[in-house]
């Protein structure tokens, strides 16, 4: 045996080829339909598609791809190309695609959460007193933010000042077998501080919504008083929203106050850097949760159905 | 400047410049294990699953992207969007799909990952049509039952 079959004898490429590049073993001239190729090269194709053409278009082609599609390692490694892993990522995933997709999508989806941008995207639900004002940190008697990226805030008046957004879940690429079967984690934040030199009471109230707005969770904490010569470190309050009941598709968050002393100005609490942010975490049982009793409140009203698990440090 | 000798599928020798030849992360290896083996026969390293037509498009890829950089170490690198494809490669490939099929073949047996990359870009942006587009472009048949069509298309995933 020469040299050259030795070698080639060793990388078994007398009659295989490259070691896993080939299921047959025909020779190249005879093929000439795209599903004879090997699954791995299908699959590097599929790397190189957009997830949505895939799932819209290519999986609908025959079984095959189908088959392809649906399998786990495309999904790890367009979750790799995307950078939402790392090589040696050991975190157990159940459903890679799901996966992908949830954190494609995730990002705040609260509008104008820093007072950037004044007033805009936010709805107000009361303007009492001399209304709601937008203040560059840190503020009279306050205290600068923890992160230096926040620069305003916004801030109430001696008069009840809410203000909210309604998220349209759909509108936001949260389809919905996404919501009903994964139900994923919905985080919430928000971040409020008194002045050093009133006292005043803050309001939080967020609710996960069915498509005709009854309310299926809430998260609605009592208020909280601050005392005047209150400590002013701002404050963050934070709520997971999981194994919520399917039919999920908008989301109210609700915040504000009035301060305690009935002074002409701006004394009451101050709100910034509000976020709702979808994990990539989706619900821990695959089943529905049970179905709410028929009283159950319409959205905007102050009855809150099951509050699970409370994460804050403050209330 | 020294060249090997290549045997393709149909039999025919084919002569190339050796550190063309490189490029191919599999002669590579082989030619390294030849070297090892230091008998200096000059027989052809045979390649029984390229025909030498493939082979001589390969080689023009080859020619052109000698003084291309090495790709970068995966972890850092974002794939690029398939945009990304250079004018150059657009032409060369503009062939009939069978012998892109083939080119990607071989590019996988060869082990040329810049060949490969871009021969796949190529046929990816002809899948990323509607589907009954993708049937008639790659002669593909659904093998779904009109139910089981109708099914997914109401799962609406996206």
């Amino acid at each position: 045996m020469s040299a050259r079959d030795r070698a080639t004898a060793r990388r078994g490429f007398s009659h295989q080829g490259t070691p896993g590049a080939w299921e047959r073993k025909l020779p190249i001239a005879t093929m000439v339909n795209i599903n004879e190729l090997p699954e791995n090269i299908l699959l590097e194709l599929f790397t190189h598609v957009p997830a949505r053409q895939l799932l819209r278009n290519c999986r609908l082609v025959c079984s095959h791809w189908r088959d392809l599609i649906d399998v786990v390692t495309l999904w790890k490694r367009k979750s790799l190309q995307e950078g939402f892993i790392t090589e040696d990522w050991d975190q157990p995933v159940e459903d890679w695609k799901i996966f992908y997709f949830l954190r494609s999508l995730q990002r705040n989806l609260l509008r104008n959460p820093c007072a950037e941008e004044d007033m805009k995207s936010w709805q107000i639900d009361s303007n009492e007193g001399d209304e709601w004002k937008v203040e560059s940190l840190p503020g009279d008697h306050g205290t600068n933010f923890p992160d230096p990226r926040v620069k305003k805030y916004f801030v109430t008046s001696y008069g009840m000042c809410l203000k909210s957004q309604m998220i349209d879940l759909k509108a936001e690429g949260y389809w919905e077998e996404l919501m009903d079967t994964f139900r994923p984690d919905i985080v919430v934040k928000d971040w409020f501080a008194p002045r050093a030199d009133c006292g005043c009471i803050y309001h939080l109230r967020v609710q996960l919504a069915s498509a005709d707005y009854i309310v299926l969770a809430s998260f609605e904490p009592p208020p909280v008083t601050m005392e005047q010569w209150s400590d002013t470190t701002w404050k963050e309050v934070s709520y997971t929203f999981s194994d919520y009941p399917p039919g999920v598709r908008h989301i109210l968050f609700q915040h504000g106050g009035q301060d305690t002393q009935f002074w002409k100005g701006w004394y009451g609490p101050r709100v910034t850097n509000s976020s709702i942010i979808i994990s990539h975490r989706p619900a821990k049982n695959p089943a529905p949760a049970r179905p709410l009793p028929e009283d159950t409140a319409v959205i905007g009203g102050k009855h809150s159905a099951s509050a699970p698990h409370a994460l804050l440090d403050f209330f | 400047m020294p060249s090997i000798r290549l045997q393709g599928s149909d039999g025919e020798i084919f002569e190339v410049d050796v550190e063309l030849a490189k490029q191919s992360v599999t002669i590579k290896a082989m030619l390294e294990d030849l070297v090892m083996d230091d008998e200096g026969d000059d027989d052809p390293i045979p390649l029984t699953n390229v025909n030498v037509a493939i082979l001589k498009k390969v080689t023009q890829w080859c020619t052109h992207h000698k003084d291309d950089p090495p790709p970068p170490e995966d972890d850092e690198n974002k794939e690029k969007q398939t945009d990304d494809i250079t004018v150059w490669d657009q032409e060369f490939l503009k062939v009939g799909q069978r012998t892109l099929f083939e080119l990607i073949l071989a590019a996988n047996y060869l082990d040329i990952e810049g060949l490969l990359n871009v021969t796949c870009k190529t046929v990816a942006s002809m899948i990323k049509e509607k589907t009954e587009e993708i049937h008639k472009t790659f002669t593909v048949e659904s093998d779904f039952t009109e139910e089981e069509e109708a099914q997914m298309r109401k799962e609406k995933l996206v």
